[in-house]
């Protein structure tokens, strides 16, 4: 077992595993039902007042969509304003990019691959969210890159398109886990940064069983495409 | 000729007043049939939402037991309105003073085109405030969101 305080390696063993995803859907879903996403919860509140329109899942909260589920104690989903243009609901336009390879998106100088085609709304929600607030006990499955992540807090803003994971963060692979004080994913580009990570790395680091196998064409340190 | 012109046009009134009565469920009265309680902004005056119902009973202060539950909420385009979401329950009751209406049991909710659906067990809608409280069994499908999308308001 290694044990390596580098946000540098951290940031090169899970942005390949999620970079090198050939063919990751980055288009709108098609409008059917196996798109579409299911979310259960004890309780739920949905607040139509003016100006805020707030949905609240409470208790035993899961999320099963086609890119990744989430389990947590409460969910909080935040609707636009009915004033909010859609351009400032996806935040400014950027450009697009040449393809870097893995490596070099975690080197941390170089940019990510941007893709010009619109990323898929959060949780296959239509395009009027503005956030998505997941507390307590929260776990995430990626099921595109086969990783896991567990915090306390997870705050997705679709300005922004970030996903920031709080609360003693961790994300599992199959190369090894990573932990920090935060844990930053940028859906545009899909890079990950973590803020004082500590990296361990080969088997035995506890992870063995609870994340899943990764795909039979595994794309590690290959560009997206 | 004229007594006879009085009297016909005094059955119109009563009809019409009957007609209009018989819309809405007063407290005191008996069991109503095609109830409306509609909810209005009190600052554009525009229909907030609606609560129909097949059948009104009055309760005890001031609730009115009300089956066969449809309510809905409105979003405005260009001034037109749309209706957003769609709650349907067997039945709940409602107070009149405070514009609550509740129910253990089973209810569903849907976007109008569809795009999301909501099922759970118990629920209460607080009228003026615009707020749906589902108590169990939450679950719910989304093909988008809850309410109308943005690019769907500016239409």
């Amino acid at each position: 077992m290694i044990r390596i305080a580098s946000l540098t390696l951290a940031a090169s063993v899970v942005a390949g595993l999620l970079c090198g995803q050939p063919g990751r859907p980055a288009t709108p879903p098609k409008s059917d039902f196996h798109n579409a996403t299911i979310i259960t919860a004890d309780e739920f509140d949905l607040d139509f007042g003016s100006p805020k329109r707030v949905a609240i899942y409470r208790g035993n909260v899961r999320v099963e969509d086609p890119e990744m589920d989430i389990r947590c104690e409460e969910m909080t989903v935040t609707f636009a304003s009915p004033g909010d243009s859609p351009a400032s609901l996806s935040g400014p336009a950027k450009k697009p990019e040449k393809p870097q390879p893995a490596g070099l998106l975690a080197s941390g100088n170089a940019t990510g691959v941007t893709n010009s085609a619109p990323i898929r709304p959060m949780v296959g929600m239509g395009g009027n969210i503005t956030s998505i607030v997941a507390e307590r006990k929260v776990e995430i499955f990626n099921k595109v890159d086969k990783t896991r992540a567990t915090g306390n807090k997870a705050v997705y803003t679709s300005s922004t398109e970030l996903l920031v994971l709080t609360g003693n963060p961790v994300m599992y692979t199959e190369q090894g886990e990573v932990r920090g004080d935060l844990i930053i994913m940028d859906r545009r580009t899909n890079k990950l940064s973590v803020k004082r990570a500590s990296v361990i790395l080969g088997e035995g680091n506890g992870t063995k069983g609870k994340t899943p196998a990764p795909p039979a064409k595994g794309g590690t340190g290959k560009p997206r495409k | 000729m004229r007594t006879i012109d009085t009297v016909r046009g005094c059955c119109v009134l009563l009809w019409l007043a009957t007609v209009a009565l018989t819309a809405q469920a007063l407290p005191g009265q008996g069991t109503q049939k095609t109830v409306k309680f509609p909810e209005y902004d009190r600052q554009t005056g525009r229909l907030k939402s609606l609560l129909s119902g097949d059948t009104a009973t009055p309760g005890a202060e001031g609730e009115v037991v009300v089956t066969g539950v449809r309510l809905e909420t409105y979003s405005y385009v260009q001034g037109r309105p749309i209706v957003d979401l769609i709650i349907e329950a067997p039945a709940c009751h409602f107070n009149l003073r405070t514009r609550v209406a509740s129910s253990a049991q089973r209810m569903r909710a849907f976007r109008a085109d569809g795009a999301a659906t909501l099922e759970g067990r118990g629920f209460e809608w607080r009228q003026r405030s615009s707020l749906l409280v589902i108590h169990h069994d939450v679950s719910s499908v989304l093909l988008s969101g809850f309410t109308l999308s943005t690019a769907e308001r500016q239409k």
